[in-house]
Order: structure tokens, then C-alpha cells, then sequence
């Protein structure tokens, strides 16, 4: 279908059961949080209401690639429902679909407590299956262990396998042999999933004549069937470090415990130090998440649940990416040296590089729509948590956001007067200036002003009461305070921290050392920080670095950096929301919910907006497709190079080396790059970054707009990353344009990325698809008489409830036996 | 496929001709179609039912026949 003219012909196919069929319309749906979905209407027929019942008839749906050809997966699920409905013009069948990885929650978990009856009963609340520890400190434990390396086949005493009689007590850091073409994706946290998935089979397995649906359907179902573990990966640029990083755990005396079996921390849970401490405290923060996740649910869900509670999150992908199973090639010589990954199990990067496949270049689109609620940013927020009973202060009253309203704290509580420069000597000297908490007498009777010198009291006494003193940027955008809900494992980590602290078990550093790497990366963050904030009336104002909390002298512990830090990302994620909006264009297969965007304007007097990618729909009907995206936290590209927004988490920062601070020969700043403007060294991570999950680069608004003009950049695509190209307006004969900047299909060519073909999928699954062409629908027919479908040689006989029209069945006990279940 | 019964037919029946509903396998599909239909094969090991893709044939020849309402 390629053309350089854009009148384009799209063929996307529509298979059920493998069999092509004709359809009046087709419209799948991606967001954010839930696997694809999809509807589907056809031609109406007596009978095909009835292929759902009792069955979840497979639907694929495939799209001639415009860029790189071949058919390709759009869209891979079974049909749950369907509708029927009809007037005097039309009618029509609609079959709703759902992906296929929605089978993963069948497998229902009860947690609840064991009935006292025997093992047969064991699940009161009619779930699939009862772990027997899973959830527990330990189980989360083992998972955090993660993946450590292939279990050989000869290693037959830690196969997960019914024939095992230790099956309970293998290792479940061992990835099972049928995995193992794809081993270098389990690293990291996507290999906690893996971990738990080993201990949820061994238990089962332990067990199996009374996890028998477990056992013998739902598992062979996803590893087999679904081919679900073959088909995830993690980011392995993050995921890499994560298991470089293992620490072993603190027993409840903040000593550390089995150092042969250490564990990953979250990124989530990285403090700016690295200390056994933080193991204890991601194992009890997830823990703490799961508790909430109820007494029954599905596993699939529970990986969310788990995931989240890291500021992680699960991505699935409707049209799989196809790249190499090694994650350090960029390309194979041979595609049984490709894989897909459907499911990405990824840090939430809202604010990061958008991938080259979310770049939405200006032929791409017919029309956008951006609006912007102000009236409800608010000017600070405070981080507030109500899931820990009797913490809501500890985390939601005291720490700010953003910098500059812990400022007019702290100068409130100058002006208050309840701090004064004195001579006593006083645990909160600072700097050589002394200050002592004044006397109740003292604060009600004196005024202090702000000290000659503008020295302000310790960061941490801005945790404390607000003294109703407006920021300074208050001043202009009035007053409109918010609670921010913060992420649980903050609530969990500051309790763990005050605990700990308050008992003297464990004891939480203030400050890296200096000659630490984490020492090195606070002192570039407090220099940088100086740099971009430490002003007074535009003049350098050295007195200001107490206000930053990286400084040493601002006397906060570690853990505190992570929660000013913490208010901080809150306050750019608030201002962020502000901005919504949706696009509607040319049929676009690459762009992926989940992960950030760009949209590129033609015209230098129309606005760019970099967002988060929520959600991509896409509608094909006889005579038309089309793709429409909607998207949340926008920024127009003004406001990006205006604005100090942070791009990431702050505990992301460092590994995905956003934060640059460039020197000058005597080691004083000269530039700060902390944002996704001109800053090449984080660039080039983030190309990284997508590379080996997505099979393409990143691309910075900067490379895309000058940011001078504010025109488009002409662009070329090398090694699946944009590049400026050269202008070259050259037209063909027939009216159309050789230039990629100047066509929708020249657009897609740049942002491209591959798709899971159809020739792997039928390789892979070993299926054959029908097409609905003359060479297979020969006039030459067989009469399929299905008994089935034909009462009158079907001897009369009604089916049971519960059978499908479509499906023979084997008796349950013959299915057993020749599963090995014991019988009993 | 086991207990279905393929007999040769040149040209498309009308829809109830027979009185008997039957599904229409073009020939060159005969070995194209699953070699299963059997439930546990179709959904713990996601296999296409041959019944239903039987079924789905039927129903293209049915759509695209000379009696289609779509023609």
C-alpha cells in the first residue's frame, strides 16, 4: 500500500478460530491499565450468536504494515459477548473482545484463611487456588530474589514438576529450561513476576490432586498455551542495575540476613545511600500494598497491584514489537533470533522521552484538541497518605511542595519569631550562624525579622507548621493549597524510618560520603540545585543552599530526600494534569498507550505538546480508518523550555542520567541539563532505554522543533532514531512527494517500529490461518453435516449445559490420567 | 472431524434447500481446517475447533452466496 501520494489503501483482516471473515466494522481500544479490547461487527447469520456460548472463539486481527509490508498483529483476544441488532436499513452481529492475557485472571487466588475442614474444601470463596504462604513477608522475600539463573534439565531436584516429591522446597530463582531462549529478559524486577509464578506453581504442584484446574489447565494454559512468559520483558537499561544492586535483607534487628540469597530494591525504594535497610523496606511496603489487594483475585491483577506498589506498572501491547531476544543486538541475522513482547513490565515514566513510535509527526493527524483547567493546579501540595492508620501526619503535613514554599516556611518561622540568631550553643547551629528555638515569651513578644545575612533555619523545620505565610509565586496565582495522595510505600518508608530511628535499631544516615558515588551524584544535584535556585533577587544568594536537600547542612536524613523530592515530582505531576487532550489522524499501528507522546505541529504559529500517551483507538470500516489518540499531562513545548519540569521519579534520575551538571575548569557549574531539552547525555540512555523493548530510539522535543524558529526539523530515521535530515521538496510524476517529512506515509516511515508478523505468530503457534480468497473458496465444496449443528442425525439429543456447539469433550477422568493427575 | 460426514458438492445449495443445516467446506480447505476439535486441545493448548472453523466457512459461503442479503 505504500504511497508517496497518501491516497492509501489499508487491508486489515479479521480472523475467528483462524478463519477469515468479512466484517461491516472493526474498533480496538488501548488504555492505560487494561488490556486491549476490541469490537467487531459482521454480517448477520442464523447461528453465529451461538459460537460464544460455552466457547471464547480466538480473534486475531492482522494490518499490512505500510512501512516494512508483511501482515502483522493489531489486535490478539477471544470474544466474551456479543449483541445483535437490526432495523429496516441494516443489521448487524457485534462480537466484543477482550485480549488474550485477560485468561490470566481466571486464576483466582483466596487468601483468606483456611476453612477447618479438609484439602477438598479448601476454598470457601470458590477461587481457583489457596496459596499456602503466598503474600507472606517470605514469599515476598523469594520474590524479590528474582531470577538467578536457567535451571539445567539435569537439575531435576529443583524441577517444578508434578513427578517432583520436593517440589515445595525447590529453588524458585531458577528460570525453567523452556524459557531459557529468552533468559536475559528476566533480569530485574519483570523476574520478581517470574519468582512468584515459580512459587505459585510448586505450590500447587506440591499438591496437584487438589489443584487439579491449576495444574493441568491454567498452567499449561498460560506457559503453553498463550505463550505468556515468552512474550514479556522489562527495560533492561533500569531492569540490569536493579539486579546488579541486590542487597541482602535486615532481619527485624536491622541486621542482614542470608547474604547468598540477597534481594532487588525497587527503584522506587532507592534512597541516596545503599544500605540492607532498604531491602527490609521494600519488602515491607509491598507487602503492606498487597494487604489491600483483598482476600480473592486474579493473578494478572495481582501482578498490577504488585508492580504498582513499586511504581511499576504493566503495559500490553496489541501489536507486539518485534525485536531481538537478546537485548544488547539491534538486529539478527536470523528471525528465529526474534521475539515479541507483548507485555512490558516498566518504571511509570510519565514525563520521560517519548519513544520514536509515540512521535506523532504533522501528517500524521487531521485534527487536535488540547484544554487546560487552571483553576484547579494548586499552588503547593503536601504529601498525605491515608493508608497507614496514625501516620497522616507523619507524611501528609509536613512535606512541601514545590522549593519555593518551604522557603516562605522557614521565613515564617523567622518572622514568627520562633527562631532567632543567637550565641547559645544549639544542636541547629548552622553555618556558623547560630540559631536557637526562642522562648514561648520570647515568640510572642518579639518580631524577628529575616537576619541581615538571609541565613534561614534548617530545611527540616520546614516540615513543620505553614505559619500561613504566602510562596512567593503565591503572590501572583493566589493561594490554593492540595493534598496530594502520596504513594504507599512512602506512608510505609517514612514509618519504617521513624521506627527505626525512634528505637535506635537502625540507623538512617544523614549524608552520603563525600567520596561515595552516591556522595559524587549529591554533590552535582546540590550544585545543580544551587545553580537553578540559589537566587535572590537574581543575584547568586550562597545563604540559599540550606533550602536544598541535598546539602549536607540541611540537616535531613535520607530518607527525607526522597520525600522532598517525592513533593516535588507531585507538584510537576499536578501542574501537568492540568492540560488534556485527543488527536484524530491516519491510521497509526505503532503508537503505544502507556508511555509519553509528542505531537508536532505543522506550523511554527501552532503549539507542539509533549503528554502521556493514555489511550489509542483504532476504527476501521469498509470505507474508512483512522486512529485517534487521547492524552493526558500536556505540556506545550514553550512550557518545556520555560519550566523546570521534572521528567522522572527522582530515585530515576540518576540511572537514566538525566541530571547533568557541566563545569568549568575550577569546578564551578556552568550549566545545569535536568530536563528533556538539549540534555544529549540523558538522550542517549533513553534511546537505550527503548531500544531493546520497543526496537526504537527516543526522540527529545528539542531534536524534533528548533526551539529558535519553532519550525519542524526536517528529519531522517538512522538506527531507529530520528536525525536531522536535509530539506529536499522532490516530486514524483504522479503528484506525490519522495519526502518523508512531507507525506502521512513518509510520517510513518520515520516513527515506524515492527510489529509481530503473522508468519511468526503461524510459526510460533503452529497455526494456519484461512484467508477469504477465490483459491480457498473453490466452487468445488464438501458438506460438512456436523451432527452438532443438525439435529436430524444427531439422533435427537439435546446438549448438556455447559457444551458448546463447537467442541468435543473428552471425559474428565480420561483428561486427568493423561494429564498424570493422581486420581484419587 | 471425526464424526462429521464430507460428501462432494458441486455449486452452492440454497440456504434450507436441504432442510437440513449443513456448513460447505471448499475442497481446497478440506486439509487447510484444525485436525481438533476437542475442548481441552482449544483452550488450555489454544488450538483453532475444527467445528467452528467448519461453522465460520459455512458462514462466508452463506454471506458471499448468490442469496446473500449483502449482495
Amino acid at each position: 500500500m505504500s504511497s508517496n501520494t497518501d491516497v492509501l489503501f489499508q487491508k486489515v483482516t479479521l480472523f475467528i478460530e483462524g478463519v477469515e471473515v468479512p466484517y461491516s466494522a472493526i474498533s480496538i481500544s488501548q488504555a492505560i491499565g487494561n488490556v486491549p479490547s476490541a469490537s467487531l461487527e459482521l454480517p448477520p447469520s442464523p447461528g453465529l450468536m451461538d459460537i460464544v456460548r460455552y466457547y471464547q472463539p480466538k480473534v486475531h486481527i492482522f494490518y499490512e504494515d505500510p512501512v516494512l509490508g508483511k501482515d502483522r498483529l493489531l489486535f490478539w483476544g477471544h470474544i466474551i459477548g456479543n449483541s445483535y441488532s437490526a432495523s429496516v436499513q441494516s443489521a448487524s452481529i457485534n462480537f466484543q473482545c477482550v485480549h488474550k492475557s485477560d485468561l490470566l485472571n481466571h486464576v483466582t487466588l483466596d487468601f483468606s484463611g483456611y476453612p477447618s475442614g479438609s484439602y477438598t474444601n479448601w476454598s470457601p470463596n470458590d477461587s481457583m487456588f489457596k496459596p499456602n504462604s503466598f503474600g507472606s513477608t517470605h514469599s515476598l522475600v523469594l520474590a524479590l530474589r528474582g531470577i538467578d539463573g536457567v535451571r539445567t534439565e539435569a537439575n531435576t531436584e529443583n524441577a517444578i514438576s508434578i513427578s517432583n516429591p520436593n517440589v515445595l522446597n525447590v529453588d524458585h530463582a531458577l528460570l525453567d529450561p523452556k524459557f531459557s531462549s529468552v533468559k536475559e529478559r528476566w533480569v530485574g524486577m519483570p523476574s520478581a513476576m517470574m519468582n512468584m509464578w515459580n512459587q505459585l506453581k510448586s505450590s500447587a504442584y506440591h499438591l496437584s490432586q487438589y489443584n487439579t484446574i491449576l495444574v493441568a489447565m491454567y498452567i499449561p494454559l498460560i506457559e503453553d498455551g498463550l505463550k505468556f512468559f515468552d512474550r514479556v520483558s522489562g527495560h533492561n537499561l533500569i531492569e540490569d542495575a536493579v539486579n546488579a544492586g541486590k542487597q541482602s535483607i535486615c532481619d527485624d534487628t536491622g541486621n542482614k540476613t542470608d547474604a547468598s540469597k540477597p534481594v532487588m530494591i525497587p527503584p522506587a525504594y532507592r534512597l541516596h545511600s545503599m544500605t540492607a535497610t532498604q531491602a527490609s523496606l521494600s519488602v515491607e511496603a509491598i507487602q503492606g500494598m498487597l494487604e489491600f489487594t483483598g482476600n480473592k483475585t486474579g493473578f494478572f491483577r495481582l501482578f498490577h497491584e504488585f508492580f504498582m506498589s513499586s511504581e511499576y506498572e504493566v503495559v500490553t501491547l496489541a501489536s507486539p514489537a518485534s525485536v531481538p531476544k537478546d537485548p544488547k543486538k539491534t538486529s539478527v541475522q536470523n528471525d528465529d533470533d526474534l521475539m515479541a513482547i507483548e507485555t512490558v513490565i516498566k518504571p511509570q515514566l510519565p514525563f520521560y522521552y517519548s519513544p520514536v513510535c509515540n512521535i506523532v509527526l504533522p501528517n500524521m493527524y487531521s485534527s487536535v484538541q488540547v484544554s487546560q483547567n487552571e483553576a484547579n493546579i494548586p499552588s503547593r501540595v503536601s504529601l498525605v497518605h491515608s493508608a497507614v492508620p496514625g501516620q497522616e501526619a507523619q507524611v501528609g503535613l509536613h512535606y512541601r511542595g514545590p522549593h519555593s514554599i518551604r522557603e516562605s516556611v522557614l521565613t515564617g518561622l523567622m518572622i514568627k519569631g520562633l527562631y532567632k540568631p543567637t550565641e547559645t550553643p544549639d544542636p541547629k547551629v548552622i553555618n556558623g550562624v547560630k540559631f536557637a528555638p526562642a522562648t514561648p515569651a520570647e515568640a510572642n513578644a518579639t518580631v524577628v525579622d529575616t537576619p541581615s545575612n538571609g541565613i534561614l533555619p534548617s530545611l527540616h523545620e520546614s516540615t513543620g507548621a505553614s505559619y500561613n505565610i504566602p510562596g512567593k509565586y503565591e503572590l501572583g496565582g493566589g493561594f490554593k493549597p492540595k493534598q496530594v495522595i502520596a504513594p504507599s510505600w512512602l506512608a510505609y518508608l517514612v514509618k519504617r524510618c521513624n521506627e527505626s530511628i525512634a528505637s535506635g535499631t537502625v540507623k538512617t544516615e544523614e549524608h552520603p560520603d563525600e567520596d561515595s558515588d552516591w556522595g559524587k551524584i549529591t554533590k552535582d544535584l546540590h550544585d545543580g540545585w544551587m545553580f537553578m535556585h540559589g537566587r535572590k533577587n537574581g543575584k547568586s544568594d550562597p545563604a540559599k543552599e540550606l533550602l536544598d536537600p541535598n546539602f549536607k547542612g540541611s540537616g535531613v536524613a535520607a530518607f527525607q530526600r526522597i520525600l522532598f523530592a517525592a513533593a516535588d515530582y507531585d507538584y510537576t505531576k499536578e501542574v501537568l494534569s492540568s492540560k488534556t487532550g485527543s488527536i484524530s489522524g491516519i491510521f497509526n499501528p505503532y503508537i503505544i498507550p502507556g508511555y509519553p507522546m509528542d505531537i508536532v505541529a505543522k506550523s511554527p504559529n501552532l503549539p507542539s505538546f509533549h503528554a502521556l500517551c493514555a489511550s489509542v483507538t483504532h476504527s476501521i470500516t469498509a470505507d474508512s480508518i483512522n486512529t485517534s489518540v487521547a492524552f493526558v499531562s500536556a505540556a506545550t513545548y514553550s512550557e518545556l523550555s520555560n519550566y523546570e519540569l521534572m521528567p522522572s521519579h527522582p530515585w530515576l534520575q540518576t540511572s537514566l542520567q538525566l541530571y547533568n551538571v557541566n563545569r568549568d575548569s575550577s569546578g564551578s557549574v556552568t550549566s545545569v541539563m535536568s530536563t528533556i531539552l538539549n540534555n544529549p547525555k540523558a538522550k542517549a540512555k533513553a534511546d537505550e532505554f527503548y531500544r531493546s523493548v520497543l526496537g526504537v530510539g527516543s526522540a527529545a522535543p528539542s531534536d524534533l522543533i528548533n526551539f529558535q524558529t519553532m519550525e519542524v526539523y526536517t528529519q531522517k530515521r538512522v538506527n531507529g532514531v530520528l536525525a536531522p535530515g536535509t530539506k529536499s521538496a522532490t516530486y514524483s510524476d504522479n503528484g506525490g512527494s519522495d519526502s518523508d517529512d512531507t507525506t502521512g506515509i513518509g510520517n510513518l516511515k520515520l516513527i515506524h517500529r515492527a510489529v509481530e508478523t503473522r508468519e511468526s505468530i503461524e510459526k510460533t503457534f503452529n497455526y494456519k490461518f484461512i484467508d477469504l480468497v477465490e483459491e480457498n473458496y473453490t466452487n468445488e465444496s464438501l458438506n460438512y453435516l456436523d451432527p452438532r449443528l443438525n439435529p436430524d442425525v444427531d439422533e435427537g439429543v439435546p446438549l448438556e449445559p455447559g457444551a458448546s456447539l463447537f467442541l468435543d469433550y473428552p471425559e474428565t477422568i480420561d483428561f486427568l490420567k493423561s494429564n498424570n493427575i493422581q486420581v484419587i | 472431524m471425526a464424526d462429521t460426514t464430507l460428501t462432494t458438492n458441486i455449486g452452492y445449495p440454497r440456504p434450507g434447500e436441504t432442510g437440513v443445516r449443513t456448513s460447505l467446506i471448499p475442497a481446497g480447505l478440506a486439509k487447510k481446517i484444525s485436525d481438533t476439535s476437542m475442548a481441552d486441545e482449544c483452550f488450555v493448548n489454544q488450538r483453532f475447533s475444527s467445528r467452528l472453523q467448519a461453522f465460520l466457512i459455512g458462514y462466508n459461503n452463506s454471506i458471499y452466496s448468490e442469496y446473500s442479503v449483502y449482495l
